[in-house]
């Protein structure tokens, strides 16, 4: 019997079944071979789970990688360029084999208008991520891609120094002037 | 995700972060825990405490294995205090279970993940968290994984 072992049946001695799957996963304890036999046969099993997914399986767990690829970059402090809304718009497209024109009219917006926001010349509205979570049987929620969006913003606001300055040239009178 | 504190009724926020080079000193010295985790550290070895506070109440270590498209548990432990009768926190691994079957999904491996239980313990596994069993090892994938998501990660 190994060290584990030996710590497994001090625990044993200590809590309930119950308690002790609250609590831990145990090392496996198989042999180097039992272990690659038990993997093989996994893999196997695997496999033909693969071949054997329905279209709508393939679409729920594309679905499902895309919301927790996405709350885990919100949730996230760091930016990246390449996670934006466009981005994941055009995986959220492949995902559900549906093409511009297809998605834009599944979810009633212009093509025109979804072909903006899918070339970032336009911001997703409210409206649009409502009716992305409806497209998306409520899998993938409006609030992720509210915030997917928002930290673009964020980003923008931060580092657009061009347009910061473009738009303040437009005030016409400013109501408190720093003395310093 | 919410811990249950058990004296109390209340749920407070966890949060569930990769272990850190500093944390290596404090897990070993770390009573709580009872098995070496030091022989872990190759793999992805995640620590759940509660927000903004420092107490490891759990690890998971988590082996990716990409070309069988799947997350293989090797080790959890929830801290000596957050077990059995007495326990604090409850939740503790049902959430780094929950944590796992996250990152599968976005690794794109249809949320599966799987271990190898202890014998006695095998129908405590699938009724308590719902895995299937396939020879040695217990899986979970798809819906049976998002089900656990929901239960322990979006718990509020």
């Amino acid at each position: 019997m190994g060290e584990k072992d030996d710590l497994y049946e001090k625990l044993r001695q200590q809590y309930t079944d119950e308690e002790l799957v609250e609590s831990f996963v145990f090392p496996h304890g198989l042999t180097e071979e039992e272990k690659k036999k038990a993997d093989r046969e996994l893999w196997e099993f695997r496999k033909k789970r693969l071949q054997e997914m329905t279209p709508e399986e393939k679409i729920y767990s594309g679905l499902l990688r895309i919301k927790y690829q996405v709350k885990a970059y919100v949730e996230s402090g760091y930016y990246d360029e390449n996670k934006n809304v466009s981005n994941y718009l055009h995986e959220y497209m492949r995902v559900v084999a549906k093409n511009q024109k297809e998605l834009a009219e599944d979810i009633a917006v212009h093509p025109t208008r979804l072909s903006r926001i899918l070339n970032r010349r336009e911001k997703l509205s409210l409206a649009i991520a409502y009716r992305l979570e409806g497209h998306s049987g409520d899998l993938i929620p409006a609030i992720l891609w509210w915030k997917l969006m928002q930290k673009e913003v964020e980003h923008e606001i931060r580092t657009d120094e061009k347009e910061r300055r473009k738009e303040k040239k437009r005030v016409k009178n400013i109501v408190y002037k720093n003395a310093s | 995700m919410k811990l249950l504190h058990r004296r109390s009724g209340e749920f407070h926020e966890a949060v569930i972060e990769l272990v850190q080079d500093e944390d290596w000193e404090i897990i070993e010295k770390d009573e709580n825990f009872e098995f070496n985790w030091l022989k872990e550290k190759k793999y992805f070895v995640h620590k759940i405490t509660l927000k903004l506070e420092k107490e490891i109440l759990g690890l998971v270590s988590i082996e990716d294995i990409p070309k069988e498209l799947r997350l293989f548990i090797r080790l959890i432990e929830v801290g000596k205090k957050h077990r059995g009768k007495e326990k604090v926190y409850d939740h503790v691994a049902g959430c780094l279970l929950a944590f796992t079957c996250d990152l599968a999904f976005q690794r794109n491996y249809n949320g599966f993940i799987s271990l190898i239980p202890k014998t006695e313990l095998v129908n405590h596994y699938k009724s308590k968290y719902g895995f299937g069993e396939f020879g040695s090892h217990l899986y979970l994938e798809l819906e049976k994984s998002e089900n656990l998501i929901k239960k322990y990660l979006e718990n509020g």
